[in-house]
């Protein structure tokens, strides 16, 4: 079965950029949250292996979402990929302080993606 | 890369872009004051998804543009850089250069270089401009906030609680518990109270009580009023309000994690006592409320989503105390199903697809309508009178259907007129600039819906008429003060729904146009004789600036610039079923008049006939039928008229319009006319038909290249059995009937 990814971004189209990436080159299931208020709900309810995550995101932002899954027993390990733009590294260091696993700058190509997603969670 | 990639790509960016634009006019009204933080944030996030897009598809002028932008909008956003109008101006140019490259895209060309390259240089010498940030006094040292707080807070949320606390207003800290079912409805609630009363930095997901029923939140306001005040303007015993307390004062205690046994009565320990005395522990008044349930009693359904009938037990159990049962969701709900799924209810859809469907909905109608000629002929058979009966009902039901999907569709088509008026505002801007004249743009009823195909063909004469009013008919700065007028000249554009109308108007508060003028331009030009000029009204003066040969921009300079490219802006306008209409008094200023029919997707029609063939009239411009005696038809100036209701109804002989020849042994003069009165705004004409057929619902279909501009026919339609029929074109001809008059007139004199 197809390894199930959690991607928090609240941009359409990186949403599709991403799983294209995952799913079609790559056999992950990706499941997809627009904002962080999603990533919250889907958390709980879903097994997920690897949560990839914007940081600049509305209301709940992307360090929100790992600080929620790292307090959650079950997400206490996951790998966490933090996607994000240059220029926001002071961002990024927090996301690296709150437990994120890796970060990737945009812009990537879907095979950079794609390794550094193997690289933590080696597909089925 | 995919097709479709791409065009998910560029629909984004064009709403990424649309939205700044929306942002920055937001911004521009706040000029002089303080600018929302909000909207600042929106700015930079779009540029700042853009940019990460852009990088995404490989789109190089692109992500330079985004780059630099977003280094400027970032500084604006910490308060390094203030919005001041120059900036503005600055971000506004950029709109314009992101609907350049963005519209290259999907053509596959690039932007001129050089523009690109001087524009990012203006703007890389702004973001130079930026304060250095000081850190000097820490606002943040002021209160006591702990770590687990501060470490989730991004850069733009830290600057905004300095900023919040630098401007004297306290920072609060709210708990609420939301049921997961529900809680974009219950958060939504919330913001709504907190807004008038300050600004939400950020919502800190309580991530102690992790819980799969429930979301624990704390959201961090900064706000001006009291703790009272707050605690009365959100007034919910379960919604937890501290202020957080100020270095000096007593530690506040960490959020100790809700229980999850259902013992909810008290979520918080009491505040620590302090000096403040407004600090009255809310926990009192959550402790003293009854333990009630955290969700509400009946089952709320996820948009979308069908109503679980029946609750999971095995999940539900351990929240029976907490929340009913019947609100838990399942572990396998369809929530999360599907890879791609958010939040998001709409869809993009490409307009040709609902086109087609409409054609659909045009084929449909025709089979009805062949289904209820056959009745009609079955109608008076008595041995089959059962069978008759019920395909009547089935025919009746069906036309039903049919009706319900057409408006269905319809409705999926239309569009609010904000999305034409937000671009006139950038071009209002933008001449304003050129021309040194202050404009104050009004604009009004931008919530008004009109079909898609019409706001987008709306935009380039909208844009022409103001831009005519800006150069021309609003006068400099002095002229107006000289005037006793405000130096600020005012454009105003409002828009009405009227029936099955949408009337837009643009007036400006310049110096109107002077008849006299226009008068000695058309007999100069040929377009009218001297001696006619006498015979025609002031509004009669004022419609030849419609006329093909007074657009060119010589007369127009003559003329103060009206009546530049006019006719064009009339054939746009009647080429959307559409009329025009100009009203101006000398130094008050001009009022253009557009009135559009809601959409052009299908339309009823009128059936009638003349000389033997049929013809389809648009309902939306028949005012009424009528049957007139032939001795009550009088001559007044050369023209037939009859009189209507104490009005003089001009005629026109549909036949002889068309020179149509009667078919041989046809009655030459009937004794009742039909006449059928056709009229768009105040220009009313009587068409003179034989025969008036029934309304149906057309769908116009183009007449093809060859015969595109045939006057008076707007195209064709089918009335089943692949019955051919023109339809009319009521604006053209009313249009060819008052010139008809106009040049009588002329010859009479």
């Amino acid at each position: 079965m197809a390894r199930k990814v959690l991607l928090v971004d609240d941009s359409q189209a990186t949403r599709s950029f991403v799983a294209a990436a995952l799913e079609e080159d790559g056999d992950y299931e990706v499941v997809a949250a627009a904002s962080g208020f999603e990533a919250l709900k889907l958390l709980p309810r879903e097994a997920i292996e690897l949560i990839i995550t914007d940081i600049n995101m509305p209301d709940i932002n992307g360090l929100e979402v790992i600080r929620y899954a790292r307090s959650h027993d079950r997400y206490k390990k996951t790998p966490v990929l933090v996607i994000s733009t240059e220029g926001v590294m002071k961002d990024i260091e927090k996301a690296l302080t709150l437990g994120a696993t890796e970060y990737l700058v945009k812009p990537f190509t879907p095979q950079q993606l794609l390794e550094a997603v193997r690289r933590h969670l080696p597909a089925s | 890369m995919s097709d479709r990639a791409l065009t998910e790509f560029l629909s984004e960016a064009q709403e990424i872009i649309d939205a700044l634009n929306t942002n920055l006019l937001k911004m521009d009204e706040q000029r002089g004051g303080s600018v929302e933080p909000d909207l600042l944030n929106e700015c930079f996030r779009g540029v700042h998804s853009l940019k990460g897009l852009s990088g995404l598809f490989g789109l190089i002028q692109l992500t330079e543009l985004t780059h630099t932008l977003e280094n400027l909008l970032d500084s604006m956003r910490l308060g390094r850089i203030p919005a001041a109008p120059e900036i503005l101006d600055l971000l506004f140019e950029a709109v314009e250069l992101f609907g350049l490259i963005v519209a290259g895209v999907s053509e596959g060309v690039e932007v001129n270089p050089a523009r690109l390259a001087e524009y990012l240089g203006r703007l890389q010498l702004a973001s130079e401009s930026a304060r250095a940030h000081s850190h000097r006094e820490d606002a943040l040292g002021q209160y006591q906030l702990p770590e687990s707080i501060l470490s989730v807070l991004t850069e733009y949320e830290e600057h905004r609680l300095r900023e919040n606390i630098k401007s004297g207003r306290t920072i609060y800290r709210l708990h609420a518990s939301f049921d997961l079912m529900t809680i974009d409805t219950g958060l939504e609630a919330l913001k709504e109270r907190i807004k008038p009363l300050g600004e939400v930095i950020t919502y800190l997901p309580s991530a102690d009580s992790i819980d799969d029923m429930k979301i624990e939140l704390d959201v961090l306001v900064g706000a001006q009023a009291s703790l009272a005040a707050m605690r009365a303007a959100i007034d919910d015993p379960e919604i937890v309000i501290r202020a957080v307390p100020r270095v000096g004062a007593a530690p506040e205690p960490e959020v100790v994690a809700v229980p999850d046994d259902g013992d909810t009565g008290a979520p918080l320990p009491p505040d620590a006592p302090t000096s403040r005395s407004e600090m009255v522990p809310a926990e009192r008044s959550a402790a003293a409320a009854p333990a009630a349930p955290a969700a509400p009693a009946l089952p709320v359904v996820a948009a979308g989503e069908p109503a679980r009938p029946e609750p999971e037990p095995a999940r539900a159990a351990p929240q029976v105390a907490l929340a009913p049962a019947d609100a838990a969701p399942t572990s396998d709900e369809p929530l999360a199903a599907g890879s791609l799924r958010s939040v998001s209810q709409s869809v993009r859809v490409d307009i040709r697809k609902l086109d087609a469907l409409m054609n659909v909905v045009g084929e449909l109608s025709l089979v009805h309508a062949g289904i209820s000629e056959v009745l009609e002929r079955l109608g008076a058979r008595i041995d089959i009178l059962d069978e008759v009966r019920r395909l009547g009902r089935d025919a009746r039901a069906l036309e039903r259907r049919i009706g319900e999907l057409q408006s269905g569709i319809l409705e999926v088509r239309m569009v609010p007129l904000r999305q034409v008026f937000d671009k006139l505002s950038r071009v209002v801007r933008k001449i304003s600039r050129e021309s040194a004249k202050e404009i104050r743009l009004d604009v009004t009823g931008a919530d008004t819906e009109l079909d898609k195909l019409i706001v987008e063909e709306l935009s380039d004469p909208l844009m022409h008429i103001i831009r005519n009013a800006i150069d021309h008919g609003i006068e400099l700065p002095e002229d107006r003060v000289a005037a006793g007028k405000p130096a600020v000249g005012t454009v105003r554009v409002a828009a009405k729904q009227q029936g099955n109308r949408v009337v837009v108007t643009v007036s400006d508060d310049g110096a109107g146009i002077d008849v006299d003028r226009v008068a000695d331009a058309a007999v100069r030009r040929g377009l009218i004789e001297r001696h006619a000029v006498g015979e025609l009204s002031r509004r009669e003066l004022l419609g030849l600036l419609f006329l093909p040969g007074m657009s060119t921009r010589e007369e127009a300079t003559e003329l103060s610039g009206r009546g530049v490219g006019l006719d064009v802006v009339k054939t746009n306008i009647a080429r959307l079923s559409g009329i025009i209409d100009v009203t101006s008094t000398p130094g008050a200023g001009t009022e253009f008049e557009i009135t559009l029919p809601i959409t052009l997707a299908i339309i009823q029609a009128l059936i009638i006939e003349s000389a033997g063939r049929t013809y389809a009239v648009p309902l939306n411009s028949v005012l009424e039928s009528l049957i007139v005696e032939r001795g009550d038809v009088r001559t007044v100036e050369g023209r037939e008229v009859v009189s209507l209701r104490h009005q003089t109804l001009p005629l026109a002989w549909l036949d002889r319009l068309f020179e149509l020849r009667r078919p041989e042994g046809a009655p030459a003069a009937p004794d009742k006319l039909y006449v059928v009165v056709i009229g768009l705004a105040q220009h009313r004409l009587g068409l003179v038909v034989d025969e008036l057929l029934g309304e149906r619902d057309i769908v116009i279909k183009s007449l093809g290249r060859a015969l595109q501009n045939v006057p008076g026919i707007a195209g064709a339609t089918e009335l089943g059995h692949q019955r051919a029929v023109l339809v009319l074109d009521v604006p053209a001809l009313v249009e060819e009937a008052r010139r008809g008059g106009a040049t009588h007139a002329g010859e009479a004199a």
